[in-house]
């Protein structure tokens, strides 16, 4: 017969232990540590996974000194990580020019909140492409449709007068900026490439018709 | 993602056949083994071949060989199979299917060259079986009966040889002495040792006799000697009596007869006159036929003619061998010579014949015989002969074969209700473009012009007992028509019938008397002529009526029912009155079962949306049984009796069960089982049949009630192989039917439609799809479909075979040595249009003939511009300079003035034997002119190899060029190349892009992902697969995931797990793409295989459909043995599991007949994944009923309820 008596011993010993377990846990972060299908522990937080066999010596673990090291360089990591993102996506905004322009610009919209080291600009910029040039006029909607679909207007077809004012030389800037790059990867795609001073010469593996157009006259 | 595989249309092509008498008695049949299906055929009294039974074994069928045990009058079927077993089968008459005698392992599964199972040969008594493998092994059974009469069979005796190469066997008839096996057999120890190839050259084959000593019960190598290297198929010379015994050898150019002890009888085999001198000639398939006094051989060369071979012999010693032109057929797998007087020929690609014997070739012909040999110091003398049209032998009947399937595409460029499946199939001058479309084919009997529009149409017989109809009574607005059915159908007036009003229903009552319902009362016909008119109370009209033999409803305006029968003295007597509450939209009344009185089932639809069954028992006479609601009011309402069954016919065993039919105004046809007893209703299932309500009718087909509903489209309801089917038929729409048997068709339908009456019968039920085929010039490589415009764009390609206007021009030359000028002119239009009306009275036509042969260096090639609708070829472009065609696709250029063009990929001087060499590799550009019917050639493009793949790419042209990935953009004068990637594993054969991903399919290494990067003008392999396929076909499913099958017979899926797409996706600088590697010269990332089936037959052409308005997406697969599958995505766990289990307890208890592990089968290169075999799941309504029961109670369910699934998952595909 056991100290504890009864009959119900062993469900009332059990409960103890579970309620022992429960606070044990308790103060730990729920992503630092995970339950294992054996019903052991494993910390998370510490480079080598140690297992531990019950919530009690987790609770142990994580006051010791190794484990507590580790989750401050973790934490260092983490933070350190956000700020590369940011600045990345920073970064990545800037040469916006490449890439399909709405998703990016819808992206940006977005994820305003979380880049504040270039908000301000994206914002200017997104305020000068996207709502003003409807407002203007009404005579430059070709512009407009193209800008929507991501594509990028050609000059020839872009019938807008030159808006005057100080935003509309922005557009200008920014749609002969992008032009230009379009243009540019057109080349690049028919097979001419860049030297070292920027000047354009022949992929020598890529063949070429005859009345081809140079990048080095056009794109003076 | 889960799959249901099913196959759709069942192979086509036969692999080998065999004939005998197998249901015993005098009934001539044949067994043909198409890959994985064993059928079993009998040509009916009309000459028609009649598909009896057919059986997926789930194995290779690699041999087929069969006996008879002396003295008895059934043949029995051996089977040899990759399933490492002979088995032997035996047909059961009764129940209509294959029963297993005897299984026998003796090795390891699979197609493997030690392995037997390649050959069988058979003791001409019935006394013993040879098994041999390609290689060394042979195994001989000994064949007995037990007291009880029962076939045995005995543990297998050896004859193995190692280092030996088998080409064939077979048995030697030498009577009732032991039993005596020849084979040709060539050793290669020597060969093999021999490092200098000297022994490999001087390599000789011999011929092998092997004799099993009953006896001793041993098997000894008797006698060996050599033969011409050339040898290549053995035929067993009558013996014992009957003949001098021995074997035929066939070898190239020569027949042999050889004998123990008996010196050789040689005789040279006729060669075409125009056939180039260096290729030989080699008989591909032999026949017997013996009867008691005399026996020839039928044998036919590799070019399709059939030579008779007779031997002249005293006793045992042969005098002389003589081979006389017979006649020429397409090139046959198998030839079958019937008792009965036909010649069956299984065509190796191309439709199947059935010939009937109008001679035996007794006439003279050119003829070559052993005793005019001549050899001269060149070799032997040549005889020439000239084909000409078939003078012995007459077809009568075709079976259709889609073998091979080249190509294949799924459009409706019909704008039709479901897309039509367009084809590939064939082989040289046999080849074609076949139109599928799902639903069974009908032919039309008559179409005659009625005076008005007609609203119903009905056929009586005169008598219960008369087999054939009398009468057909046609309805109109104000009027009935009467025709009578004789020898002609013509008008009467003497019928009785009153023809001033329009009738609601006609048809016999009681034994002998005609009854007419019309909207003012019930006219009653009796055989001698009184008429008894019954009249509608006050000024209520008749709606609707049901009506069996004895018994008759109507329905008044209002809703009020009366109910009349048949009494003893044959009068119509009023028996019960009930009042609805609303009006009858709908009546019918089951039919009388067998030795009852009356039915007692009466269904009411009305327009509240119900259906309800009222009693007509005496004792509850108008009591409603149970209540159905519907979805929308009934229109129609058919009671359909299902007789039961075991085995039989349909080769299932189910009980007798009585179904409801309903047709919906929302064009539903609702079908519910109504409990005999109670009249309960249970199990119901609905199908969406088109946008009008289904008119529901009973008609009779093979002898059994099936129901035909005319909605949009007509549909056909019957029960085949234990399965209820319900097919459309390709028909115009129908107003009205009614079944019609008359002496020239007994089982027929009549319907109005317009203005028209209508007789028609339907054929090859079972039969999934029904084609259209439209002939082409020379193998048809690859189409591409042209939707806005409905046309196709086809490359077709032959080696070895001469152009057009040199055959032409040959042709006019023999017809002028002829003296038949005028056909030579006729023929010269025919080239013009493509050939592609095979002229009947052209007495050499292609498709029979076959092309003239010239050197396998020779290519002649086309493209074709097809309009499907019309089936004429609006622009023909014969490939000049020995160029071939391998490749086509339509592109659209950017930013340049021409639209789409057409890009052609082809070689010139392609070789592939001692060497795979070319001259040049070109890309053709094509101009598509005069509203894309003609083609213009802009300009053509050398390239160093074969471009096998084309594919439109972001506004430019990517080729895969041996193993090199090019992007072509358009110049002036040709294509230039702008980007490359080299770093593919072996030969590109397949491209398809999607955005700015590119899937590349390689010859033997399965599919690399690639990404091309515009600012760096670059084509990156971001993934590859780690298995080694060999692509057949390739289709994209998705952004990360495309579908393929290999060589082997395996279908698979692969997909970019999602982490590694999303990365590569988002992969801002390109660093990662650029710099990343794999391992071991692989791709850094992997694709990962998510599904795997090993449908046993190689799969030419994939592509996504859905064949049903409104249906899922099913990728539909094509196979070389001209076969239609389709692999359904499951949209449900609780599906996925039910048909798991099912299928897992059919494994089960329900093992394929041939011996090969279900499981291993499909898993038979790589285990099967996530796929569910809805071929095997269709088996269970075969099984006998109790294990159905068992399996059903297992699965917590009822049969009925697994074969409503199994039906509504059909219904999904097709």
């Amino acid at each position: 017969m056991s100290v504890f008596g009864g009959d119900s011993w062993a469900r009332e010993a059990q409960y103890r232990k579970r309620r022992l377990d429960d606070l044990a846990i308790q103060g730990l972060e729920g992503s630092s540590y995970k339950k294992l299908s054996s019903g052991k522990y494993a910390c998370l937080v510490c480079p080598h996974n140690p297992v531990l066999d019950s919530p009690l010596m987790l609770s142990m673990h994580c006051k010791g000194s190794r484990h507590l090291a580790a989750e401050s360089r973790l934490k260092e990591r983490e933070s350190m990580r956000k700020d590369e993102i940011n600045k990345r996506l920073a970064l990545s905004d800037s040469s916006v020019g490449f890439a399909d322009y709405t998703s990016l610009n819808e992206k940006v919209r977005l994820a305003c909140s979380s880049k504040p080291l270039i908000e301000q600009t994206r914002k200017a910029a997104s305020e000068v492409l996207c709502n003003k040039p409807p407002r203007q006029n009404s005579g430059n909607q070709s512009c407009d449709v193209k800008l929507s679909k991501g594509q990028v207007p050609d000059v020839k077809t872009l019938s807008c007068p030159l808006v005057e004012g100080s935003s509309g030389l922005l557009i200008q800037h920014q749609l002969d900026f992008r032009k230009h790059r379009e243009r540019e990867l057109k080349f690049i795609e028919a097979g001419w490439k860049r030297d070292c001073h920027g000047k354009w010469f022949k992929d020598e593996n890529v063949e070429f018709d005859s009345d081809e157009e140079d990048p080095n006259v056009c794109l003076v | 993602m889960y799959l249901y595989s099913l196959t759709l249309q069942r192979a086509t092509g036969i692999v080998s056949a065999i004939n005998g008498s197998f249901s015993g008695g005098k009934t001539q049949e044949i067994v043909v083994a198409r890959g994985k299906v064993l059928d079993l055929l009998r040509p009916d009294e009309n000459g028609k071949l009649q598909t009896i039974l057919s059986v997926e074994i789930f194995g290779a069928i690699r041999s087929l060989a069969q006996f008879r045990l002396t003295g008895s009058q059934k043949d029995y079927i051996v089977v040899g199979s990759d399933s490492g077993r002979i088995v032997i089968l035996e047909y059961n008459k009764e129940r209509n299917v294959f029963d297993k005698i005897h299984q026998e392992t003796f090795g390891k599964s699979g197609c493997r060259r030690i392995v037997p199972g390649q050959f069988l040969a058979i003791d001409p008594k019935g006394r013993a079986v040879m098994i041999g493998a390609c290689e060394k092994q042979k195994l001989v059974y000994v064949l007995n009966r037990d007291t009880a009469a029962r076939l045995t069979i005995s543990s297998p005796l050896e004859a193995h040889k190692s280092h030996t190469i088998v080409y064939s066997i077979c048995g030697v008839d030498c009577g009732f002495d032991n039993p005596i096996f020849a084979a040709i057999e060539l050793d290669y120890s020597e060969a093999d040792q021999d490092s200098t190839g000297q022994a490999a050259s001087e390599a000789q084959k011999h011929l092998t006799f092997y004799e099993l000593d009953l006896g001793l019960n041993h098997v000894s190598r008797k006698w060996s000697e050599q033969v011409d290297n050339g040898a290549n198929m053995l035929v067993t010379v009558p013996g014992g009596g009957d003949g001098p015994s021995g074997v035929l050898v066939c070898a190239e150019n020569f027949v042999i007869y050889k004998n123990e002890g008996h010196p050789d009888v040689r005789a040279v085999i006729p060669r075409r006159a125009d056939l180039p001198a260096e290729r030989g000639v080699l008989i591909v398939s032999a026949a017997t036929h013996k009867q008691k006094s005399m026996f020839f051989f039928l044998l036919q060369t590799e070019y399709g003619d059939i030579f008779k071979v007779t031997l002249d012999h005293e006793n045992d010693k042969v005098k002389e061998l003589k081979i006389k032109y017979f006649d020429t057929i397409p090139v046959t797998a198998s030839m079958c010579v019937l008792k009965s007087g036909f010649l069956f020929a299984a065509s190796e690609f191309g439709n199947h014949a059935l010939y009937q014997f109008q001679a035996i070739g007794e006439e003279a012909d050119v003829e070559a015989s052993s005793a005019t040999l001549m050899e001269t110091e060149e070799g032997f003398q040549p005889v020439f002969f000239q084909p000409r049209g078939l003078k012995n032998l007459v077809r009568i009947d075709q079976v259709e074969s889609l073998m091979p399937i080249m190509d294949m595409k799924v459009a409706n460029l019909f704008d039709e209700e479901t897309p039509q499946i367009f084809s590939l199939c064939g082989r040289g001058p046999r080849s074609s473009l076949r139109i599928l479309r799902p639903g069974l084919a009908i032919s039309e009997m008559a179409v005659s012009q009625l005076p008005g529009v007609p609203s119903a149409v009905w056929t009586v017989k005169k008598n219960v007992n008369d087999e054939f109809d009398a009468y057909i009574v046609v309805s109109f607005n104000n009027a009935t028509l009467v025709l009578s059915i004789g020898e002609t159908v013509e008008e009467v007036s003497d019928s009785g019938f009153l023809d001033t009003t329009p009738s609601i229903a006609v048809s016999l009552i009681g034994d002998d008397s005609l009854m007419q319902v019309h909207p003012n009362g019930i006219r009653h016909i009796r055989e001698d002529g009184r008429i008894n008119e019954w009249r509608t109370p006050g000024k209520r009209t008749i709606v609707k009526v049901g009506s069996n033999r004895l018994q008759v409803v109507i329905a008044l305006s209002g809703g009020e029912l009366i109910y009349f029968e048949v009494d003893v003295t044959g009068q119509l007597m009023e028996v019960e009155k009930h009042e609805m509450s609303g009006d009858v939209a709908c009546l019918d009344i089951a039919p009388v079962p067998e030795g009852r009185q009356r039915s007692r089932f009466l269904a009411v639809g009305s327009y509240d949306n119900t259906i309800r069954i009222l009693s007509l028992d005496p004792d509850d006479c108008m009591q409603i049984l149970s209540v159905q609601s519907v979805s929308a009011p009934p229109e129609s309402l058919l009671f359909l009796e299902v007789q039961a069954s075991v085995g039989g016919e349909d080769g299932a065993d189910h009980p007798a069960s009585l179904f409801l039919n309903a047709g919906l105004q929302s064009g539903v046809l609702f079908r519910t089982m109504v409990d005999m007893v109670t009249g309960q209703l249970s199990d119901s299932r609905s199908r969406f049949l088109g946008l009008r309500a289904p008119k529901l009718f009973s008609v009779v087909v093979r002898g059994r009630r099936a129901m035909l509903c005319l909605s949009s489209r007509p549909w056909l309801g019957y029960i085949h192989q234990g399965h209820f089917l319900l097919t459309p038929l390709s028909y115009e729409t129908l107003e009205f039917a009614a079944s019609f048997s008359s002496d020239q068709c007994a089982e027929g339908v009549v319907a109005v439609a317009g203005d028209a009456l209508r007789i028609f019968t339907i054929e090859r039920l079972g039969e999934t799809f029904n084609e259209t085929a439209i002939p082409l010039r020379y193998t048809p490589r690859k189409f591409v479909l042209q939707p806005k415009k409905k046309l196709l764009v086809i490359i077709e390609s032959d080696q070895g075979a001469y152009t057009a206007e040199e055959r032409e021009a040959a042709k006019r030359e023999c017809f002028e040595a002829a003296g038949m000028g005028e056909n030579g002119s006729a023929n010269a239009d025919q080239m013009e249009n493509g050939g592609e009306d095979e002229d009947k009275d052209d007495p050499l036509s292609d498709e029979q003939y076959g092309y003239p042969k010239t050197e396998s260096e020779k290519w002649v090639s086309c493209i074709r511009v097809l309009d499907p609708r019309t089936a004429s070829t609006t622009c023909l472009l014969e490939l000049q300079d020995n160029e071939a065609a391998f490749s086509v696709c339509t592109v659209n250029f950017h930013d340049k003035e021409h639209g789409t063009l057409l890009a052609v990929g082809t070689a010139k001087g392609l070789q592939f034997w001692p060497k795979r060499s070319l001259v040049a590799g070109f890309i053709h550009i094509y101009k598509f002119v005069d509203d894309g019917r003609t083609l213009e050639l802009l300009h053509k493009t050398q390239v160093e190899g074969v471009p096998l793949a084309l594919c439109q790419f972001q506004g430019r042209l990517l080729a895969g060029i041996g193993s090199v990935l090019r992007l072509y953009d358009l110049g002036k004068k040709r294509l230039l190349r702008k980007c490359e990637n080299k770093l593919f594993p072996n030969t590109i054969v397949s491209i398809h892009t999607y955005r700015d991903r590119i899937y590349v399919g390689d010859i033997q290494e399965s599919f690399h992902f690639c990404k091309y990067r515009r600012d760096e003008n670059q084509l990156y392999i971001f993934a590859d697969d780690c298995v080694p396929r060999w692509l057949t076909a390739s289709y994209h499913i998705d952004f990360d995931t495309v579908a393929g099958a290999d060589k082997f017979g395996n279908v698979y899926f692969v997909r970019l797990p999602q982490d590694v797409s999303d990365e590569i996706e988002e992969d801002p600088t390109g660093g990662k793409i650029k710099w990343e590697q794999g391992k071991l010269n692989g791709a850094p990332k992997k694709v990962e295989e998510i599904v795997q089936f090993h449908v046993g037959d190689v799969i030419t052409s994939l592509h996504k459909a859905s064949l049903i308005p409104g249906g899922g997406e099913c990728i539909i697969y094509g196979t070389v043995m001209g076969s239609l599958g389709a692999l359904l995505p499951f949209t449900s766990r609780d599906d996925v599991d039910f048909f798991s289990h099912l299928e897992m307890h059919l494994r089960q208890d329900h093992p394929p007949l041939c011996g090969r592990d279900h499981m291993a089968y499909r898993s038979a290169y790589f285990p099967v994944k996530d796929v569910i075999d809805g071929d095997l799941c269709e088996q269970f309504p075969t099984l006998p009923l109790d294990m159905q029961r068992k399996i059903a109670d297992e699965l917590d369910r009822t049969p009925g309820e697994i074969l409503k699934k199994l039906e509504e998952v059909r219904n999904k595909i097709i």
